[in-house]
């Protein structure tokens, strides 16, 4: 028994030897040191591609887009859950508390804004060649500024983090700081981005990215001059062309065309992918004598929710218009009866991006963020709230005109510059179906509240901006409300 | 019982004075009763040192001749063995206790034992013959209902899911509200070492519950600790409450063979009413008539018969239980050795469980010189997962799609393959149940070994070192018969280990002085938590034959692969006094020092003190003069104790992997900042108050306990939202404070006690109160959700935690109705919501509090009937005062698709034209106003009245040698509730909460009937 009394006092002693601080201490043995991943050049890459990736959520995109469509004269929707929150937009019945708000722009924007911020902080001291670290600082502030420009959209100014260790409660920023920011952050990027075609990748900014983005900011603020000058930039960089047809430029096989200025990478896997399709898809699609080659199989997952366009848009299509095609209007079923979806109310679909080898509902097309029509068409504006209507600003909207198969317009047909503007405005509509600009494009031109009122909506002035999340409002104490929220 | 016993000893003795006179060999006669006073059939009456026996008759009666001076070993399965000098007696009536139970019973506090009459603080004590007989594949099941303060429900009817478990309410709101369990000394590492669901498998928020590893079986006795006098010795852990669990050991005397075996049979008990096909065709249709819908939705007259999809999903199940144990013991040593087998099937098609143990105990000891013990337990658990869970939509279950599928279906296509509705984006049901499947091997090995030395009598060291090791390996296949499995099936394999280490060094003194007694104990331990874990999966196989046996053999393209290791460290000081002053006044004071790796060198360690101050005053003259109080102790406790159940390295900036960037075709893997990380967190701080009394009246026949208690808890750990601009949703802060406080009151009554009948009650009642005092700089938090549900509940100060928070529907729009008040677009039949702020429109500000999920009040009760060796048992148990959201009626008023199937109660009953009710809308526009899924039709009262169980059971009168004792029972579970609530079950939680009470498709409790026996060789 004298063992036994030795081996328990012994065991005891060890065991109290222990409880020091220093037993407590553990390792993540399963995440990063900061140090080893801001030091880096792979550490900062992969830093970079988070901030990338925050702002890539493909299957966020067709909110994105819903919600700048079904608040004007462009899209409709029915059925499944997002109706339930669609409803609100389209009726302009939204409020803060949406979650909406929170998840679809602010959470992800302010991520990226994070990823970046850390980035061109720890850039200076990453073992890296300085063309690397140029590069990598340049697309950081490309990313930041894209995420302003996309939150600047949404919510008008709102707090500029420039720093990860700014306060967490930090104030809106004001409508000139943040023009000023975003058009200084973009023209700086542009220096050490590289030119297009030179990109590492599909995906990744260049020059031209950095120059369309400040050229559609630029053209939504109204600061005309300085948006034809931004287009005026893309279009010398002598690179981008206007696909030749339409329908085709979306397709997978066609990725990288010359017309795609800026996209969202899709690929069809699991939320990697383009989510448009299987919204637009009617019940039971099959196929359509439009686009015959398209062609549902097993295993391509149609919503319970309708992405529809509304008669509005649709029947303002000239029958010959190529843009025309991608709108459907009738279809066959999985029984093979063909319908009719012009005989419901706002009932055509979009069917722009759709892949015959999609998984699921991830389509692999691409969304267009910026392409080259949509720089021809601003310069064409911003040419004409400066100037009014002239050859040159006819000159931009022409080729666009003659792409889609329809006639060009001359100076008889838009002799003011309101005319020209509304011109404008129509064919914005018919060229960027399901793409999200419908919103922003009519608030621009102070269209979005009075058509809205058309509708028979009780839409508020203050509607043009969208209310904070009020999950910011909460946790942030410096944070003010937009105004008639 | 104590008390009964002294006044049969008294009456003995009376009677033996009064005989006078000895015999060389004397005739003895008795009865023999139990604890309740039934009598025992077939129990053993020995002389001691012989193999002269007999048994009781079926009266309980025997009669035995003994020789002078003889002893008599009083023996029956489940009780002590008693031993009983006969003296000069010839009648000796003897009453026997359970096993474990002896005249001056001890019970298990932290780190020793203290003898029951001695506890200052608040316990409940619980014997295997208390618990809860039936199907339990766990040992929660079974204290289900047992315990004042103890409210405890099964999450799902899934054969061995996870339980909530919630001691005197809840005291965190993001740090875990799970007591603490300690089996043999040793916590228990609770995590599941596999909690994922697999790629393309329904998301299900309720993983198995890791205890099931314990064979309930195996239990001599449960101890739950409610005040901080007794969980301040577990510090950082205690805060929840403590529950510590002993297995049962030898006896010494010669071998005892017990097997125990039951079979049963169960059935779904409730399913959910939906629209029965031809209700679905008429009342869908009428809608449509009436403007919902759209035409093209119309529902085809000639649907045939349609499918009645849920029954589709169930079956009638069975389950069986074997265990076997042997037992014995010499003078010093003692030793338990037992083999469990559990098989349940699920009332679900494609889920079930099997479950193999074995334990062997073992200790030898010599009173005041030494003990030495080991106890070893192994289990391996055999899961079937059926496709459950909350997944919405072409990801949700299969019994989510069963409520809602299109019930004009068929099943099959005319050529034998599913049948898939053009209206829903569900797969089809059973195409769901056979073609998503899962299953999981769980192997668990778990030890202690100690040894004590007593360096004198009163003083003893002690080590003990313990381990836990729980691996498990789910597999998981998404065939390509289901949607979701194209093309080529998804395969999935997930490992997982969690291992647990701890090593203990305590001391302990035991002295008394005249009129004092000391009672003492310090130690130290140090824990390791280790976890890690691998997943893969595959898809896309040419040829899916060999499911997920093969995950090589897919698109090696679409691989993925992902792994995590982490650990914990607890290292802790402890410390106990437990003082009595002439057997009257008890007071025990008790500290830990808690440290741990889960928080920063600021804070890493926590005190916890706590003090209790108990006066037995039967013990006083004043008292002892009334014949009647045979016990009564007013007792009181004060302490503080913590909760730490957070996730670790919170205080650690760290960064990890985070989502693929996309670049042309390709995936790029991307590295973010893992967590917004705080270096000042710390524990949550709860202080507890306790008062109560423990009283025994008129020789036991009334006895239980009343108690109050108020428990504050401060620096509560709260996940708080950040100003999302900061790019973090969250931060985990310590602030915000919450208190709980109620009165647990426990009551047993020996109603009659006559004539070999007994009637005895038992029951429980406890009624909460809980209330969050403050959210740090936030007024409120708006959390909780389920499915497509989110935003459900307000934790907001004066409130009760995650109040449902929501709309108050007052009515329905009628014809005759003012429409000018109201500017948002309403018609005749549609709901008419309470217009809060009279803004003549239904925004967030018009949200009102609809309920909570936790209840005012619980209550277990337990008649038990006996006469002779037949008895029967009912046990009933219910709460009232909680609330629950039922995402079923959500989606009947706010449909997901319109021809998805509804509920049928609210659609039959609906507004028209020529029924303008109040209570339900037209449902032909239910989103006029928006989508306000929480209101006050979707958050439905939880109360409940449930007969959990009733048993009959008879002891078989045994003549033989061979058997020793025989008991047969049948047992009925869940044989009906009486509840207002119109889903599936108000105790049903489908989002792995413990708070957050959603019914989102939920596995359906069964109803069960077993038979079994229980023999002793």
């Amino acid at each position: 028994m004298k063992t036994l009394k030795y081996i328990v006092l012994s065991a005891c002693l060890l065991i109290s030897a222990g409880g020091c601080k220093k037993m407590l201490q553990v390792t993540p043995e399963a995440e990063f040191a900061p140090a080893n991943v801001l030091t880096s050049e792979s550490g900062i890459k992969a830093l970079l591609f988070s901030s990338y990736q925050n702002y890539q959520d493909q299957p966020n995109m067709r909110d994105v887009i819903n919600i700048a469509e079904v608040t004007t004269d462009m899209a409709f929707n029915s059925g499944g859950n997002e109706n339930l929150y669609l409803t609100q937009f389209i009726n302009f019945a939204w409020d803060p508390s949406m979650s909406q708000f929170q998840g679809v722009n602010w959470g992800p924007s302010y991520r990226v804004i994070r990823d970046a911020n850390l980035v061109l902080e720890s850039i200076g001291n990453v073992q890296a060649s300085d063309a690397t670290k140029k590069q990598f600082a340049a697309e950081a502030r490309f990313l930041r500024a894209l995420a302003y420009v996309t939150l600047y959209n949404w919510y008008g100014p709102v707090p500029l983090r420039t720093s990860s260790t700014q306060d967490a409660n930090l104030a809106k920023a004001t409508d000139d700081q943040m023009k000023t920011f975003i058009e200084t952050e973009i023209n700086t990027a542009v220096t050490d981005l590289p030119d297009p075609g030179k990109e590492e990748a599909l995906g990744r900014a260049t020059k031209g990215a950095a120059l369309g983005i400040l050229t559609k900011f630029l053209l939504n603020t109204r600061q005309w001059q300085k948006a034809a000058d931004a287009a005026k930039r893309v279009m010398d960089l002598n690179y981008y062309q206007l696909y030749p047809v339409f329908k085709d430029m979306f397709k997978v096989e066609n990725e990288g065309n010359k017309e795609m200025i800026f996209v969202m990478p899709c690929i069809n896997q699991t939320d990697q992918g383009n989510w448009m399709a299987a919204g637009a898809m009617p019940t039971a699609f099959l196929s359509t004598p439009q686009l015959p080659e398209y062609k549902w199989i097993a295993g391509i997952q149609n919503f319970a929710t309708m992405y529809r366009l509304r008669d509005q848009l649709v029947n303002t299509f000239a029958t010959n218009d190529a843009r025309f095609i991608p709108v459907m209007r009738t279809y066959v079923n999985t029984s093979n009866v063909t319908i009719n979806l012009q005989a419901t109310v706002d009932n055509c679909r979009s069917m722009k991006y759709f892949d015959n080898s999609a998984v699921k509902n991830d389509h692999g097309n691409d969304f267009p963020i910026i392409r080259y029509a949509d720089i021809l068409l601003s310069r064409a504006e911003a040419v004409n709230e400066l100037n009014g209507p002239t050859i040159e600003a006819l000159g931009y909207i022409n080729p666009v005109r003659v792409r889609a198969g329809i006639p060009q317009l001359t100076l008889v047909d838009v002799p003011t510059k309101d005319l020209f503007r509304a011109a404008i405005l129509r064919e914005r509509g018919w060229e960027f179906i399901m793409e999200g600009k419908r919103r922003e494009d009519l608030i621009r031109q102070d269209k979005f509240i009075p058509l809205a009122k058309a509708r028979g909506l009780n839409a508020r002035d203050e509607q043009v901006l969208f209310p904070i999340p009020q999950v910011e409002i909460d946790a942030n104490k410096s944070m003010v409300q937009n105004k008639g929220y | 019982m104590k008390e009964i016993l002294h006044k049969i000893i008294f009456t003995l003795c009376f009677v033996l004075v009064s005989i006078t006179g000895a015999f060389a060999q004397t005739r003895v006669s008795g009865t023999v009763t139990d604890e309740q006073g039934a009598t025992v059939i077939g129990a053993t009456v020995k002389i001691k040192g012989t193999t002269t026996a007999v048994t009781t008759n079926t009266d309980g009666n025997y009669v035995i001749d003994v020789p002078a001076n003889a002893t008599l070993v009083f023996s029956f399965v489940g009780s002590a063995t008693q031993e009983v000098p006969v003296g000069s007696r010839t009648k000796l009536d003897i009453k026997l206790l359970p096993e474990g139970k002896s005249l001056d019973e001890v019970v298990v506090v932290g780190y020793g034992t203290v003898k029951k009459s001695d506890v200052s603080g608040s316990l409940v004590s619980l014997k295997a013959s208390d618990l809860t007989p039936g199907a339990n594949v766990n040992v929660q099941q079974m204290m289900q209902g047992r315990a004042a303060g103890v409210q405890i429900s099964q999450r799902s009817g899934e054969p061995g899911s996870a339980m909530s478990v919630k001691i005197r309410g809840v005291s965190s709101i993001s740090g875990g509200n799970d007591p603490l369990y300690v089996i043999d000394g040793m916590p228990v590492n609770n995590g599941s070492p596999v909690t994922g669901t697999g790629a393309q498998f329904v998301t299900n928020p309720n993983p198995r519950n890791p205890l099931n590893s314990l064979n309930p079986s195996d239990i001599q006795s449960i101890e739950i600790l409610k005040d901080a006098s007794a969980t301040a010795i577990y510090g950082s852990r205690g805060a929840n409450g403590v529950v510590l669990i002993t297995t049962k050991r030898g006896s010494t005397g010669a071998m005892k063979v017990n097997y125990n075996a039951y079979y049963g049979f169960q059935r779904v008990a409730n399913s959910a009413d939906v629209l029965s096909p031809q209700d679905y065709h008429d009342v869908l249709n009428a809608i449509v008539d009436a403007g919902g819908g759209s035409a093209a939705e119309r529902v085809a007259d000639n649907f045939g018969t349609g499918t009645n999809w849920q029954p589709q999903l169930f079956r009638n199940a069975r389950t069986q239980s074997h265990d076997v144990s042997v037992s014995g013991g010499s003078a010093n040593s003692r030793y338990f050795a037992s083999l469990g087998y559990y098989d349940q099937d699920g009332v679900v098609k494609s889920s079930g469980l099997k479950r193999y143990t074995a334990r062997v105990n073992i200790e030898s000891s010599v009173a005041n010189k030494y003990a030495v013990g080991f106890n070893l337990t192994s289990s391996f658990i055999k899961d079937n997962i059926a496709s459950v869970g909350t997944g919405i939509n072409e990801s949700g279950s299969a019994l989510y799609s069963a409520i809602y599928y299109d019930p004009t279906s068929p099943i099959y296509n005319p050529n034998g393959t599913y049948y898939r509705s053009s209206f829903m984006t569900m797969d089809n049901p059973l195409a769901l149940i056979y073609g998503q499947t899962a299953n999981s091997d769980s192997y668990r090995t778990a030890g202690t070994a100690y040894a004590e030395y007593f360096l004198m009598p009163s003083l003893s060291v002690k080590a003990r070192v313990g381990g836990d090791v729980n691996s498990s390996q789910k597999n998981v296949f998404v065939d390509p018969s289901t949607t979701l499995g194209i093309p080529g099936g998804v395969a999935s394999i997930l490992t997982g280990t969690n291992n647990y280490y701890m090593g203990e060094g305590t001391i302990a003194y035991k002295q008394g002085f005249g009129k004092h007694d000391i009672n003492a104990v310090a130690g130290v331990t140090y824990e390791h938590f280790g976890s890690y874990s691998f997943s893969g999966n595959a898809r896309g196989f040419a040829l899916p034959d060999l499911t997920y046996n093969a995950l090589g053999s897919g698109n090696a393209a679409l691989n993925q692969i992902n792994s995590g290791r982490a650990s914990t460290i607890i290292a802790s000081y402890l410390a106990r006094v437990n003082y009595t002053y002439n057997n009257k006044y008890i007071l025990t004071a008790s500290f830990r020092a808690d440290g741990s790796s889960r928080f920063g060198p600021n804070n890493s360690f926590g005190y916890f003190p706590s003090a209790a101050l108990a006066w037995k005053l039967q013990e006083e003259d004043f008292i002892k003069q009334y014949d009647f109080i045979n016990e009564l102790k007013a007792r009181v406790s004060y302490g503080a104790i913590g909760n730490q159940n957070i996730a670790n390295y919170l205080y650690i900036p760290t960064y990890s992997i985070g989502g693929d960037a996309i670049f042309g075709a390709n995936r790029y893997s991307s590295i973010a900042p893992s967590r917004n990380e705080n270096p000042d967190l710390k524990w949550e701080a709860a202080k507890q108050f306790d008062v109560g009394v423990d009283f025994g009246l008129f020789n036991g026949r009334i006895r239980g306990s009343i108690e109050y208690y108020k428990r504050n808890t401060d620096d509560l750990l709260i996940s708080l939202p950040q100003p999302l601009s900061t790019g973090f949703g969250s931060r985990t802060v310590n602030i915000g404070a919450m208190t709980n406080s109620g009165v647990d009151i426990q009551l047993g009554a020996t109603i009659i006690q006559k004539d070999g009948f007994t009637w005895t009650v038992d029951g429980n009642v406890s009624f909460l109160k809980n209330k969050v005092l403050n959210v740090g700089p936030l007024s409120r938090i708006i959390t909780g959700g389920a499915g497509f549900i989110s935003n459900a509940t307000i934790i907001t100060p004066g409130e009760s935690i995650n109040s449902y928070y929501g709309y108050d529907i007052v009515g329905t729009w009628q014809t005759g109705d003012d429409f000018s008040v109201v500017k948002d677009k309403v018609k005749p039949g549609d709901i008419k919501y309470r217009d809060v702020n009279n803004d003549g429109t239904i925004t967030d500000a018009d949200r009102v509090i609809l309920g909570k999920p936790l209840p005012d009040m619980n209550y277990g009760l337990t008649n038990t009937i006996s006469y002779k060796g037949l008895s029967l048992t009912a046990y009933i148990e219910g709460t009232k005062g909680s609330s629950i959201l039922n995402a079923m009626m959500v989606d009947s008023y706010f449909p997901i698709s319109f021809r998805r199937n509804k509920l049928a109660e609210p659609y039959l009953n609906r507004w028209t034209p020529t029924n303008p009710t109040n209570e339900y809308p037209s449902f032909v526009n239910p989103t006029s106003q928006g989508q306000r899924q929480v209101n006050s039709k979707t958050v439905e009262s939880g109360d409940y009245l449930r007969l959990q169980s009733a048993r009959l059971s008879y002891n078989v009168p045994m003549k033989n040698k061979f058997v020793k004792s025989l008991n047969v029972y049948a047992t009925g579970n869940n044989l009906f509730t009486i509840t207002k609530y119109k889903g599936v079950d108000p105790a049903v939680n489908s989002t792995g909460d413990d708070v957050l009470k959603i019914d989102f498709a939920s596995y359906p409790y069964s109803r069960t009937f077993l038979f079994g026996l229980n023999v002793q060789f």
